[in-house]
């Protein structure tokens, strides 16, 4: 194995202060982030009618954010081995914590919209580090349990984002779903820089230095940006019917197929698509887009069918989808236990099972 | 007729609903933590930052295209089966006729409008019973394709590499 000095060094590496105290900070700044994806839903027509602005208009809050977050997470890898990890991180929390004030007193939706690219383009390096920093701080042994942490802010964040969004805006004030970042944005920034360091490879990869590849950004700009304003206005815009749409797709496809081209030749990708050679890799990686359909699929679902169909209020609505998260909290450790008595592929195929098994009982149940 | 061949009122619609948040929500719980340890197996751990990198980076992909396909198909599906219910529900079909006529008639006893009255109000109940039901039926149909993929899923799960578990993603040699 070519990466066997690598990995010897790896396993011996460990951090100063307790992984568990580290595993919390970043784990807090990345349960904050994901937050933020969803809870502006349910404020959108408040935020409209203060802002003196559309419901259309206003959905571009929510599609503002997802656009940037989306360019910066699949290179940021390539940005933490460019300046360092941990100082990407702060910069992040810098930048995300600074924005979200920014956010709040937005005078018109104009900058509303501007201060959410950049809140984006700041949270997009938050997930993917703290679940970075995990695997590099705990030793193997333990790595499922520190995923299963992670795991709780990725998966529940979410869940309860719209429902304690719309509890502080229909109590305080849309703009206070975005100044409670900020308490949590300062501490956890000054904890990371107290707390959290890099790893010696991480300093290797700096030492070689980096070239910035500018035709890669501007084809993952585009590509993205594109597929993300697509996919949120699809529906409303009828699909192809709309010109728009259809320009969007055509620059999605090309920009994110040469993107896919460009980077498969260079010597030092920014996004390293080699790594889909592998097909394990590859076959985590559509794992893991299939478990984002699923989990907002629900997400959209669930308070829909109740409300629309059931006469639920939007609150109950809401708890009962918060119920959900609750499973989450007490399954998560228990997972992260059994990933190290029992195979992973195994405890997938489980998982994939439930869902398929919930729709032969409904099936029966008709 | 559609109605008696496929009973789903809402009440049976909403306990399997309930069943399907829960087989959903057990799932995902059961998928996120090995699904991240199973992306690292095979990878040289200084690529760390980059598989977390593209990882996240998919699941965030993967929930604008969830939220974009289930609201397209919930409205496309509602459409569909709108359109199919009403070849059979609507005033040609004398078993339609009679129960409209008869709900008219019980809404004028029950003191809801009289005569002419009614007879709208009775229309526009059996129209809210056609969408209701229409609606039911799209997420069901949406449900079927989310459980359709899941089940791809599940066979694909067989083909992953063999860890070691507690290994924290290294493979077991072979």
């Amino acid at each position: 194995m070519s990466s066997a000095t690598l990995t010897i060094e790896q396993d011996v590496w460990r951090p100063k202060y307790n992984p568990w105290l580290i595993a919390v900070v970043v784990a807090l700044a990345a349960f904050m982030e994901v937050l933020d994806t969803s809870i502006a839903n349910v404020a959108l027509p408040y935020m409209a009618g203060n802002l003196g602005a559309s419901n259309d208009q206003s959905t571009w809050v929510l599609t503002s954010y997802l656009v940037s977050n989306a360019i910066i997470l699949p290179i940021s890898g390539w940005i933490a081995g460019a300046i360092g990890r941990k100082r990407f991180f702060m910069a992040c929390l810098g930048v995300f914590t600074i924005s979200s004030l920014l956010c709040g007193i937005a005078p018109n939706l104009g900058f509303l919209l501007f201060f959410r690219v950049l809140q984006g383009v700041g949270g997009g390096g938050l997930q993917p580090m703290a679940q970075a920093i995990l695997a590099d701080t705990f030793p193997p042994h333990q790595r499922g349990l520190a995923f299963a942490l992670y795991g709780i802010t990725a998966i529940m964040a979410p869940t309860i984002g719209p429902t304690l969004g719309g509890w502080i805006t229909f109590n305080y004030s849309w703009r206070w779903i975005f100044f409670i970042n900020l308490p949590v944005g300062l501490t956890t920034w000054f904890l990371v820089r107290r707390f959290v360091e890099d790893p010696p490879y991480l300093a290797k990869i700096k030492a070689a230095g980096v070239k910035l590849d500018y035709i890669g950004i501007a084809l993952l700009t585009l590509g993205v940006g594109a597929l993300q304003v697509l996919l949120d206005k699809g529906q409303e815009d009828d699909w192809f019917g709309s010109r728009f749409i259809t320009t969007l797709v055509v620059v999605a496809t090309v920009c994110l197929i040469s993107l896919v081209v460009w980077e498969w030749r260079q010597k030092a990708p920014i996004i390293d698509v080699r790594m889909f050679k592998s097909f394990n890799f590859a076959s985590a990686s559509l794992m893991m887009f299939t478990l984002g359909i699923l989990l907002f699929s629900s997400l959209v679902l669930m308070p829909q069918f109740l409300q629309t169909l059931l006469g639920y209020t939007s609150e109950l609505a809401g708890l009962a989808l918060s119920a959900g998260g609750l499973v989450l909290l007490f399954e998560m450790p228990v997972m992260g236990q059994l990933t190290t008595k029992i195979q992973a592929r195994y405890l997938i195929a489980f998982g994939w099972l439930s869902p398929v098994l919930g729709h032969v009982l409904l099936d029966e149940t008709n | 007729m559609f109605y008696s061949t496929k009973r789903i009122d809402l009440q049976i619609s909403f306990n399997a609903a309930v069943w399907l948040r829960i087989t959903q929500v057990i799932g995902l719980g059961f998928l996120f933590v090995p699904i991240t340890l199973v992306a690292y197996i095979g990878i040289s751990p200084e690529k760390n930052n980059a598989v977390a990198g593209i990882v996240n980076f998919m699941r965030n992909m993967g929930s604008s295209v969830g939220t974009s396909l289930v609201t397209t198909l919930i409205a496309r599906r509602s459409q569909f089966h709108q359109a199919r219910l009403v070849q059979s529900v609507n005033l040609g079909n004398p078993s339609i006729l009679n129960s409209t006529n008869g709900l008219a008639q019980r809404l004028t006893a029950a003191g809801v409008g009289g005569g002419h009255d009614s007879q709208l109000q009775a229309y526009a109940r059996i129209y809210q019973a056609v969408q209701a039901q229409a609606a039911s039926l799209a997420y069901i149909d949406t449900f079927m394709v989310l459980a359709v993929g899941a089940a791809i899923m599940f066979f694909l799960a067989f083909a992953l590499k063999k860890n070691e578990p507690g290994g924290g993603g290294a493979t077991i040699a072979e």
